[in-house]
């Protein structure tokens, strides 16, 4: 634990050197140059500073492309002129109006813009940005047109209006620093955390019961706010706007700088702020070049700095103190590490005889082809039900319809008496019913523990975090980028963040793929351990030896149908599933034989003595499980 | 009646040419998964090397149109060599290879700018004449030479992805590059092919725009915006759908900028904006490409 806290201060005290440094640069700017054009360009890297934040915001950090930002900042800029050159309101009141306007534009824009994916909401955010510039050129009654907004004053305080270039500065250098430490504030948060899994993916952040649409369009109207903001900042500097400063093209270079400094780092924005703003001042020198010589510099910095700017610095600096730059475990889980707790309540736990999960008639179906015909199965509570079948049986599709992801064709499925048929993904796993995926969706640039607290965070419970990881043997990886673990232990990666968003039904879609023989042993044990506590778990496996071993109750499935049900022994013997697996009564059958369907023949006794016995009939599954599993699939 | 079908043609033609660039771009996609944002720079290139060609160096237009598109295919393979291909090598992230084509974008434009300075130049007619009269209504005779130019070069690149051995190749890496690697297609000739013919395209495109309106070092902006629009309103991926958003963008421009003149760029986005509200895929949602982008 000393060894972590220790590891622990090295990126705090990196973050704290370069807050100093922006700190001291802003203040020297004033104390060196009484030279206003100095002082305005200054003050315009502290503007820029927070509309590439805003921006980082949204695009940095929650993976939704905005190339229309610019347009939340004219809103801004040209709300805040407006009312102050056609109201006698000073500038507080016209500003902030302008930073509500701005952030309920952002909520209405967002809402519908949000919905589109990728290219979509590129092209969607464009439109945003060349809507809001046609209409600030031409609605001339009120913007000025091409003309502008004369005569706008700065703001007073204690009755002093900043007409002091430097004072503006300052003011500025404040506000925005406040602004810098807010968002700071967010993305270092639980919010912040959720925003970078939904970067990676949203299907897996609603599987554990968040809802992404909703995450996305907080972060997009806190961003437009900010970006409103700056733009009431802008309009008070040079006292005059007009529609040059807020074409498109200023949009996508916002964009194109925030990836040159850092995408998704908080100083990244500090570094495109700059970028915007001195990077022309510094190639001005090169006269007529100087275009050619700002795209030359972009270009150079896309195919030669990959992480940005803030990224390259801080692999210098990584080299150079050789400190690992990782946020480590939180102090609270280290103090609640110990505390032992149910995965469910006692509450939950009384109606044991009742049905958590009861799926009827149902039917999936993509075109013409069902891959789930008139499926039955019921789930009762601390009951673990093996679901077998060769592939194509139809066995994740199932758990895909039940969990939301897939639509239903027909059927009903009811979970604690509610019937869940259609409700969105992650409304289903907040009731509880929480799955993992075949092939594992993690929130691989994450950390192994940030991948846990995403989903613990809606319930409050990051203290449990720690012990979840000490189930699964990650708690020395907890800092680690998930993507650095080997694939085995990402499964069980995936099964403690599962775990972390407190289910009542666990679907497990071949959590053994990958696995090696200790792995599987342990992995029988934990879930042996989980229905213990009240958990109920589905679990889908081609890895026989652990189904049989740990399941109360088998159901084998083809082609979409339930080809036998009961105990694990009965399911093994049943002829329906030796038809299945081994082919024998299909082919005997075909050939006229005479065996009687009901009577197994001598192979399928064979099986059964194989077949390593269930969880009911004693042996524990660490023994089991080492037994080959016969037809793996 | 007359002013519908006049209306109707300026936008078929100023279409034809955003159908060129949006064909183009999408073709890059598909391929190589990059979006080519410096898709209508390549096609400025092609406006200002018509007015060198043609106009400076007074070649004739069907020699000198060649020569432009050669030109624009060999600026095409150096992208490819010089930008695209190291980032794919290294496989940057997405964001990292916009921000690339926009940096190439700006120099492609102020490159342009020193080379042809800021002014507004026209390109020789290939048609000479005034306005002719068409079914009652007064149409520009450039505009049957972009349409039919259009429609044959359409007609090619589609003759060409269906029937040529090239062609199959792009689709194959359109729809898995891995398998049709392992099938023993180089994707980094097909990203070379890919880019050469991409920018003759959208060179094309921009040689046709100049005699119905100035060229200039700037142009590229605009039409890289409303070609781009149309290559992702049409289904991203969809060379089809592309073509007919390319087409559509034209006319609804068109229409609005008779109606309401000056509020045209917001129109467009806003009939976009609904379009895809409806259809978040685009209008025909890409065959070619299954990228996850």
């Amino acid at each position: 634990m000393r060894l972590k806290a220790v590891k622990r201060a090295a990126p705090t005290a990196r973050e704290a050197v370069g807050m100093a440094v922006i700190l001291l640069a802003a203040a020297a700017v004033p104390l060196l140059t009484t030279n206003t054009y100095y002082v305005r360009l200054a003050t315009l890297v502290a503007i820029a500073s927070v509309l590439a934040s805003s921006l980082n915001l949204i695009y940095g950090y929650a993976g939704q492309i905005s190339i229309g930002h610019v347009g939340f900042y004219a809103v801004g800029a040209y709300t805040t002129a407006v009312l102050m050159t056609r109201y006698d309101l000073g500038f507080w009141v016209p500003w902030l109006t302008a930073i509500l306007l701005t952030t309920i534009l952002g909520w209405v824009v967002g809402k519908p813009v949000l919905r589109l994916r990728h290219f979509y909401l590129a092209v969607a955010t464009l439109g945003f940005g060349v809507v809001v510039y046609v209409v600030i050129n031409r609605w001339n009654d009120v913007t000025g047109g091409p003309i502008g907004v004369l005569g706008i004053g700065r703001p007073s305080i204690f009755g002093t209006e900043l007409v002091d270039s430097r004072a503006y500065y300052v003011f500025v250098v404040v506000v925005a620093l406040m602004c810098l430490f807010v968002i700071h504030l967010l993305v270092t948060s639980s919010f912040g955390r959720t925003l970078r899994a939904i970067r990676e993916g949203e299907v897996p952040v609603a599987s554990l019961g968040i809802d992404p649409a909703r995450q996305k369009l907080l972060a997009f109207t806190i961003s437009a706010g900010f970006a409103g903001l700056a733009g009431g900042l802008f309009a008070s500097l040079d006292r005059y706007i007009g529609p040059g400063s807020f074409h498109v093209e200023h949009s996508i270079l916002l964009l194109a700088v925030l990836v040159v400094g850092g995408l998704g780092r908080e100083m990244g924005a500090v570094a495109a702020a700059l970028l915007l703003v001195l990077l022309p001042e510094l190639v001005r020198a090169a006269g007529e070049n100087q275009h050619l010589l700002y795209a030359i510099a972009l270009l150079g910095a896309t195919l030669f700095l990959p992480e940005g700017i803030v990224g390259f610095i801080a692999r210098l600096a990584r080299r150079v103190t050789g400190s690992p730059d990782r946020p480590l475990l939180a102090a609270a889980a280290a103090q609640h590490a110990e505390r032992p707790s149910p995965m469910v309540s006692s509450a939950q736990r009384q109606g044991i005889d009742s049905e958590l999960l009861s799926v009827s008639d149902l039917s999936v179906g993509f075109g013409a082809f069902l891959a789930i015909d008139d499926f039955d199965l019921l789930v009762h509570p601390g009951e673990l039900v093996g679901l077998i079948g060769a592939n194509g049986a139809g066995k994740s599709t199932f758990i895909n319809a039940v969990t939301g992801l897939v639509p239903v064709r027909r059927g009903q499925i009811r979970f604690d008496g509610r019937s869940i048929s259609g409700a969105p993904m992650h409304r289903i796993a907040a009731a509880g019913l929480i799955r993992t995926f075949q092939t594992t969706r993690l929130f691989s640039e994450l950390t192994v523990e940030e991948n846990l607290l995403v989903a613990a965070a809606r319930h409050g419970t990051e203290s449990e975090v720690s012990r979840l990881l000490r189930l699964v043997d990650l708690e020395d990886d907890a800092s680690l980028a998930a993507s650095s673990l080997p694939f085995g232990r990402r499964r069980l990666l995936e099964l403690a963040r599962a775990l972390a968003a407190q289910p009542r039904l666990l679907l497990l879609d071949e959590p053994a793929a990958g696995l090696n023989e200790a792995e599987t042993a342990k992995l029988g044990d934990v879930l042996l351990r989980l229905c213990d506590t009240g958990l109920s778990i589905v679990l889908v496996e081609h890895d026989l030896g652990l189904v049989l071993g740990v399941s109360d109750r088998v159901v084998a499935m083809g082609f979409g149908q339930k080809l036998a049900e009961g105990t694990p022994t009965e399911v093994v013997n049943s002829p329906a599933v030796i038809e299945a697996y081994l082919g024998t009564k299909r082919s005997a059958a075909e050939r006229g034989s005479s065996d009687p369907p009901h009577n197994p023949n001598k192979k399928s006794t064979e099986q059964e003595t194989q077949w390593p016995s269930s969880r009911a009939t004693s042996a524990p599954p660490r023994e089991t499980s080492s037994i080959a599993s016969p037809k793996r699939s | 009646m007359n002013d519908l079908l006049q209306i109707l043609i300026a936008g078929l033609t100023v279409g034809s040419v955003y159908a060129l660039i949006a064909l183009a771009f999408t073709l890059i996609y598909s391929a190589t998964g990059v979006l080519n944002f410096a898709q209508g720079e390549l096609a400025m290139l092609g406006a200002m090397l018509g007015v060198t060609i043609l106009g400076d160096l007074s070649w004739a237009y069907v020699p000198g149109l060649i020569a432009v598109v050669v030109i624009a295919a060999l600026i095409g393979a150096a992208y490819a060599e010089v930008v695209i291909k190291p980032l794919r090598r290294r496989r940057a992230r997405l964001d990292i290879i916009i921000v690339a084509t926009i940096a190439v974008s700006l120099l492609f434009r102020y490159g342009a700018e020193r080379i042809w300075g800021t002014g507004e130049f026209a390109v020789p007619a290939p048609i000479k004449g005034s306005a002719v009269t068409f079914l009652g209504a007064r149409i520009n005779p450039q505009s049957f030479l972009v349409i039919g130019v259009t429609a044959v070069a359409l007609a090619a690149v589609w003759i060409f992805l269906q029937r040529s051995t090239t062609g199959r190749t792009f689709r194959a890496t359109a729809y898995n590059e891995q398998a049709a690697t392992l099938l023993g297609i180089s994707p980094a000739r097909v990203v070379t092919l890919v880019l050469m013919l991409s920018a003759a395209l959208s060179a094309l495109g921009g040689l046709l725009f100049t005699p119905i309106s100035f060229a200039s070092a700037y142009i590229g902006l605009a039409l890289g915006f409303s070609g781009i629009v149309a290559a992702i309103v049409g289904g991203l991926g969809n060379p089809a759908g592309a073509v007919v958003a390319g087409f559509g963008v034209g006319v609804i421009e068109a229409f609005a900028a008779y109606h309401v003149t000056g509020w045209q760029g917001a129109v467009v986005f806003g009939v976009l904006l609904i379009v895809l509200f409806a259809r978040p895929s685009g209008i025909m949602p890409g065959r070619l490409a299954l990228r996850e982008g």
